[in-house]
């Protein structure tokens, strides 16, 4: 699940809760994407809480490789 | 006697309808530039006036409803550029230039500048919203066009920071001179062909028309067509329009606006998903209940059909039989006694 993006999950957690929300699941179905969306709500939390921006400076005509952090 | 017939004879009127259709069919809006004559401003409100060079003269009626977005007052011998349409007026068969525009010459030239250019890009199909590219929802790497050292750059990055961290990839260019269009020209090309990001800013903080002018470049216009990268817009203040921001695939009013556009916003996107969470954990909560009391009815109906249950249902019908059998019994033996009795009475 690291390689999935922010955008598939979201629309994954979306689409199980539509699913949940139809209402005519089995118990068992209902518990397998209970658990699956529950997965993705964790990942997708954890993948916005270490979101960390990284300044890069690219080379032009002006000039300078620099490169710096935060 | 004239050896011509009859339908080779036009009316005047026809001649006139005839060159209208001619003149006005042909002319598209142009731009004139001339001296100022005659100015008479009527209690309409429309304005009539001449326009002239040393050898010519133009008749021109500016309207009301065009004239009242006029910024400058006019007078004779004011050097104008205008835009407008050629018109025949039949009754007199004079035609005039039927003006939209007028601009100061001196300062007025830019803008007429930006004006033919815009409405050239856009007979192209240029700013059609058709061509214009989805700006991602939730971007990993962001493109940043921008002078290094100006604040737009810095109120771009602290929104990112603010909102969604996320890589911040800075191509320095020049945002205002002869030079600064090829910079941003080299720019867009560069995150397209060399350092691919999923959007770019293109921005710069506020500035004079002469200042936000190397926005409104035909090459830079064509390269920010082609890009296949999508293109947020953030130049100058809200009333700034550049041909950069119509060609865009997104515009906002400021560059730390366009930040705002670029990324979503993290702490709504969590709130989102505890609410998600919760809708989940409803869901199923309610799931499971149900199914206990679904259970639990199902579980009476199979006790009444356990093996004990009907055991006890067969026990209970035998002993109804082995009482009947009893009671038939009785009434047997009682039958006997009877023709006993009768028995006897013959015998003796």
């Amino acid at each position: 699940m690291d390689e999935m993006k922010l955008e598939k999950a979201l629309q994954r957690i979306e689409e199980i809760v539509e699913k949940l929300e139809s209402g005519d699941l089995e118990l068992e179905e209902t518990i397998q994407y209970f658990k699956e969306g529950t997965e993705l709500v964790k990942f997708c939390t954890s993948k916005i809480d270490n979101l960390e921006t990284k300044i890069t400076q690219l080379t032009s005509q002006l000039g300078s490789v620099e490169k710096e952090e935060n | 006697m004239l050896n011509i017939k009859k339908e080779e004879i036009f009316s005047v009127s026809e001649i006139n309808s005839h060159i209208k259709h001619i003149v006005e069919g042909s002319l598209s809006t142009l731009f004139v530039e001339g001296e100022i004559a005659n100015f008479t401003r009527h209690r309409s409100g429309h304005i009539y006036f001449s326009v002239k060079d040393l050898n010519s003269t133009l008749r021109c009626v500016f309207f009301r409803s065009y004239n009242s977005y006029l910024d400058f007052k006019p007078e004779d011998g004011d050097k104008v550029i205008l835009a407008g349409k050629v018109t025949v007026f039949e009754p007199s068969g004079q035609y005039q230039l039927n003006v939209t525009k007028m601009y100061s010459a001196g300062k007025g030239l830019l803008q007429v500048e930006f004006e033919k250019l815009k409405k050239k890009l856009l007979d192209e199909g240029m700013f059609a919203p058709e061509h214009k590219l989805k700006v991602p929802s939730y971007p990993e790497n962001i493109g940043v066009i921008t002078s290094p050292t100006a604040a737009a750059f810095q109120d771009i990055c602290n929104v990112i920071k603010r909102r969604y961290p996320v890589n911040i990839n800075l191509f320095p260019a020049l945002t205002q001179g002869e030079r600064a269009p090829e910079s941003l020209i080299a720019g867009v090309q560069y995150f397209n062909e060399k350092f691919p990001v999923d959007v770019i800013i293109l921005g710069r903080g506020g500035g004079s028309q002469e200042d936000l002018f190397s926005f409104n470049d035909e090459q830079l216009a064509r390269e920010i067509y082609k890009s296949k990268i999508p293109i947020i817009t953030g130049i100058g203040h809200e009333i700034d329009f550049t041909i950069a921001d119509f060609v865009g695939d997104l515009r906002a009013p400021t560059p730390s606006a366009a930040a705002e556009l670029a990324v979503p916003d993290s702490k709504e996107l969590k709130m989102n998903l505890q609410e998600m969470q919760s809708k989940l954990t409803m869901i199923v909560n309610h799931k499971v209940m149900n199914s206990k009391v679904t259970l639990s009815e199902l579980s009476k109906r199979v006790q009444a059909k356990s093996p004990e249950s009907q055991l006890q249902s067969f026990q209970q019908r035998l002993d109804e039989a082995v009482l009947r059998f009893t009671h038939l019994g009785q009434r047997f033996t009682r039958k006997k006694e009877d023709i006993e009795s009768i028995a006897k009475h013959f015998n003796s």
